[in-house]
């Protein structure tokens, strides 16, 4: 009887192999990986690795460094990646400083010409207090020390706890802001399509702390401040705009609405790119 | 079944398991994506941590610092900084950035001393 069931028998033993093999690599020995490079990481890790990346600029003002850290990630957009997480750590009150340093990188990147100056160093050095030697320790606590003290290293001073810039909003007294010009700006193609605020007072000072409300069709508006960019310009703030989409903008409360705001379309060497626009605001 | 089935059939199995591993292992080799910051080539791990000194030399924040390292060591601040010092000793890193990332080790050793002597 047996000899009558035909091969299904094969198929049937196919199918449990497989079966066994996706249990195996799923649950048994699932894959786990090990050495890999930042361009895999998932995106809360890329957002974590890119924020690091900014609060080191901000300590050292290298842009290169910066740069080559950030190409690391693979993004095919760069700068506009920085900008946005950026704009969404900005509506966080514990990112802000983040928000700051990444909005100041992705200036630094995509306009040539900005730089900031090194935070001065807040650690005092500390005195070697592990020269003791203890048979547990780990050996790089040696070589560590040996880096701290290595003869080719210039002495440093100590340096004092000094405070970083903050930008701190402040309220706006006196008459609401005026658009006074109003420029597009075709610089480059390799730059991001950025509203540039200047924001002024009456005597034609900079601004900072003023709040800037700007509203999408059919979206909620966003709001945002001058101030956070102190090494441009205390009264700049900054926007990164989208083709083919009207803004409306409000600086300051009760400051002139001015609507029907877009990206310019700019040419060069018979290609089309998304320019930015420069609006300068003043008390009248 | 008789004994011969039987043997066709664990063969087939076997068969299956091997067919499953070619396709997952030659033809369509699992592309390595949505990884985490431990799991990065010590050489980046180096340099991540290059970045936290840089950030604590400005700061003085370790608590930061902490949480920072935390990402490519859970739990284990000090051991990521060691290994880190030691790989950017041997990739030949300037003496700045070597001093930047012992400050570092230091403020974490003297933070927690009892880490600093477990093996």
């Amino acid at each position: 009887m047996n000899e009558k069931r035909g091969p299904f028998y094969l198929f049937t033993g196919l199918l449990i192999g497989a079966v066994i093999g996706i249990l195996i690599s799923r649950l048994v020995l699932p894959v786990r990986y090990t050495d890999t490079d930042p361009s895999t990481l998932r995106p809360d890790q890329r957002e974590i690795y890119r924020s690091l990346v900014a609060r080191a600029y901000l300590a050292e003002a290298d842009v290169n460094r910066a740069k080559s850290r950030l190409n690391l990630l693979e993004d095919s957009a760069m700068i506009e990646e920085l900008i946005a997480q950026a704009q969404t750590a900005l509506a966080s009150s514990d990112q802000q400083s983040s928000a700051r340093a990444m909005a100041l990188l992705a200036a630094a990147l995509s306009q040539t010409g900005i730089s900031i100056t090194p935070l001065p160093g807040a650690v005092t050095p500390l005195a070697v207090v592990q020269s003791t030697p203890t048979s547990g320790a780990v050996t790089p606590s040696a070589t560590s020390s040996q880096a701290a003290s290595s003869p080719g290293v210039t002495s440093t001073p100590a340096n004092t706890s000094s405070p970083r810039p903050t930008a701190t909003p402040q309220p706006t007294q006196g008459s609401p802001f005026q658009m006074v010009s109003k420029d597009e700006l075709c610089g480059s193609s390799g730059n991001a399509p950025l509203m540039q605020i200047f924001v002024q007072d009456v005597q034609g000072n900079p601004v900072p702390g003023v709040k800037i409300e700007i509203t999408l069709v059919n979206s909620a508006p966003a709001y945002f401040y001058t101030g956070l960019y102190p090494e441009i310009n205390n009264g700049y703030a900054d926007y990164m705009m989208v083709r083919d989409t009207i803004y409306s903008l409000r600086v300051g409360e009760g400051g002139q609405l001015v609507t029907g705001l877009q990206a310019p379309v700019c040419t060069a060497d018979g290609t089309s790119y998304t320019g930015g626009l420069k609006l300068v605001f003043k008390q009248p | 079944m008789n004994r011969g089935r039987w043997i066709g059939f664990i063969l087939v199995i076997i068969l299956g398991l091997a067919a499953g591993l070619v396709y997952g292992w030659v033809i369509r080799p699992a592309v390595v994506s949505n990884t985490t910051l431990d799991s990065l080539r010590h050489d980046y791990k180096a340099d991540y941590v290059l970045m936290v000194a840089e950030t604590y030399n400005a700061s003085a924040d370790l608590s930061q610092a902490k949480q920072d390292l935390d990402q490519i060591a859970p739990g284990e601040p000090l051991k990521a900084v060691q290994a880190a010092l030691v790989s950017a000793q041997a990739l030949g890193y300037p003496n700045s950035d070597l001093q930047m990332m012992a400050q570092l080790e230091l403020a974490l050793k003297a933070a927690n001393p009892t880490e600093a002597v477990t093996p």
